[in-house]
């Protein structure tokens, strides 16, 4: 035992609770949307999206699920994007210090972060639902064709749990790598290089199959998933989300911050 | 109440932090002083949380730092100014940490107010703050949870002289009501006046410690200082 070197004050009690965890979602959804990140990428996203959905509905049909599913297009590369920037920002701007000088139990922030992509993706995701509708009635008008309404409920369900599980997987690789450039290009290329392994070879198609999670979603696009399709989902998040994910919260409980 | 019990600290083969052990007492002002590279910095780090010590514990109020719930509002902190984000306004910034704290919103413009920050800086972006502006509105950051307990790194840094003079008269108020408050500074005749007690390291060693008066005795603390530290404690950085 160290001798007692220095007076030693009882442990004055300390009556202030712990700070609630719907406070700390709260917080990190104002700091994801008051900060250039959270509004720009939201509009970039969303005026992009439309834009892919405008040429879709006139130059190939206006019909409402046609268009509600090109939206993937763009929205495959900027929500593991926005994921990404979510939660590195606060590293790029040396402000995980601050963060943490109010929550010590870093875990609770790692977790907290999780929500305001997640959110920002769900509003995404009505506003584009709301004008694949508009944009589908406004050109079939324009162009004088007729307009196909077929709204297909299990393909639009599973459209949205496609652009959950992108905006996550940013935001584990995000807090593994902590670093956005880095961690940007690392989806990218991983995209590229996804897009050869599956054409390469049998085996190739095969590692696909289970791990690239562009392949293993693309039956909730289709809205008919079998038990088979939910392994191979589910081992694809457990790769890209929940791995990442788990290491990047260890690695952010032990680093030394600046 | 800050205790800092044999506190060492080893990176990599260099020692930036060796046992050291020294308390702030509530209702005091302890200056910590010693050349750059000394140690001073790792050592709020580490009272922190932010780095971990390789022996030897670090208490506020009688807990580790981490173990303390809702920290801001029992001990506030200015390590570095320049940890805010540029692209915020220094009212949001404050929003955010009373939010979390659990702060009265309508609190946040009494800081600002205390901090000497006027409506139209506060409501500008941080990007556009001068190094004078980011320490008043860190020290309106510190001040917001009305903490026990302040560790500031160097606040003097970039104020101007009103400004020093200001933070002075803050900081000893503050002392004046109960606070405990550790003030690291390369100003050994700003600390000479405020603080009641020193402490002075060199190359991560408690070098001298006690009331100021008492280490000041006869000369100045300049003289002292001269003393104790040399150039080789800089070059063990």
């Amino acid at each position: 035992m160290i001798s007692q070197t220095v007076s030693s004050a009882p442990a004055i009690r300390l009556d202030s609770s712990s700070i609630p965890f719907h406070r700390l979602i709260n917080v990190e959804t104002r700091k994801f949307f008051d900060t250039l990140v959270g509004q720009v990428l939201t509009d970039v996203t969303i005026v992009l999206t439309v834009g892919i959905m405008i040429g879709y509905a006139w130059f190939m049909e206006p019909t409402v699920q046609g268009v509600i599913m090109i939206s993937g297009a763009v929205l495959s590369i900027l929500l593991p994007a926005m994921g990404i920037l979510a939660v590195t920002s606060e590293w790029s701007h040396g402000t995980a210090s601050t963060t943490f000088a109010l929550e010590p139990r870093r875990v609770r922030i790692v977790a907290s972060k999780l929500f305001p992509p997640v959110i920002a993706t769900a509003l995404t995701c009505a506003v584009l639902v709301g004008v694949a509708f508009v944009i589908t009635g406004a050109v079939s008008a324009a162009r004088g064709v007729t307009a196909d309404w077929t709204f297909d409920p299990a393909a639009t369900a599973g459209w949205f749990s496609v652009n959950v599980i992108l905006v996550l997987s940013g935001v584990a690789l995000g807090t593994l790598i902590l670093n956005a450039p880095a961690a940007i290009i690392f989806v990218a290329t991983s995209a590229m290089a996804w897009s050869l392994i599956a054409v390469s070879s049998k085996t190739g198609a095969a590692i696909a199959a289970w791990f690239d999670i562009g392949t293993t979603t693309t039956p909730l696009l289709d809205g008919r998933v079998t038990n088979d399709d939910l392994v191979r989902i589910t081992v694809s998040i457990g790769v890209w989300v929940l791995l990442p994910l788990i290491l990047g919260a260890v690695r952010v409980v032990r680093r030394e911050v600046r | 109440m800050i205790e800092f019990s044999r506190i060492t600290k080893r990176y990599r083969g260099r020692t930036a932090l060796d046992d050291v052990t020294f308390t702030v007492p509530p209702g005091s002002v302890t200056g910590f002083l010693g050349p750059n590279g000394a140690g001073k910095t790792t050592a709020m780090r580490i009272l922190l949380g932010h780095a971990r010590a390789t022996s030897g514990t670090a208490t506020v109020l009688g807990s580790r730092y981490a173990k303390l719930h809702n920290p801001g509002r029992h001990v506030g902190s200015l390590l570095d100014a320049g940890a805010v984000h540029p692209g915020r306004t220094g009212r949001e910034t404050l929003r955010l940490a009373a939010r979390m704290m659990g702060v009265p919103i309508p609190h946040v413009d009494e800081v600002l107010d205390r901090v000497g920050l006027t409506r139209r800086e506060s409501t500008t972006r941080v990007r556009g703050y001068s190094l004078g502006m980011r320490q008043r509105l860190g020290i309106a950051q510190a001040l917001l949870g009305e903490p026990r307990v302040l560790v500031l790194d160097e606040p003097a840094n970039g104020l101007d002289p009103q400004g020093i003079a200001w933070l002075r008269t803050l900081v000893r108020s503050l002392a004046d009501d109960g606070c405990a408050v550790l003030l690291s500074s390369h100003l050994l005749h700003e600390v000479e006046q405020v603080a009641d007690r020193i402490v002075m390291i060199g190359s991560g060693r408690v070098l001298a410690a006690g009331s100021t008066r008492e280490l000041a005795a006869g000369r100045d603390l300049e003289h002292l200082y001269f003393q104790l530290t040399t150039p080789t404690d800089r070059s063990a950085a």
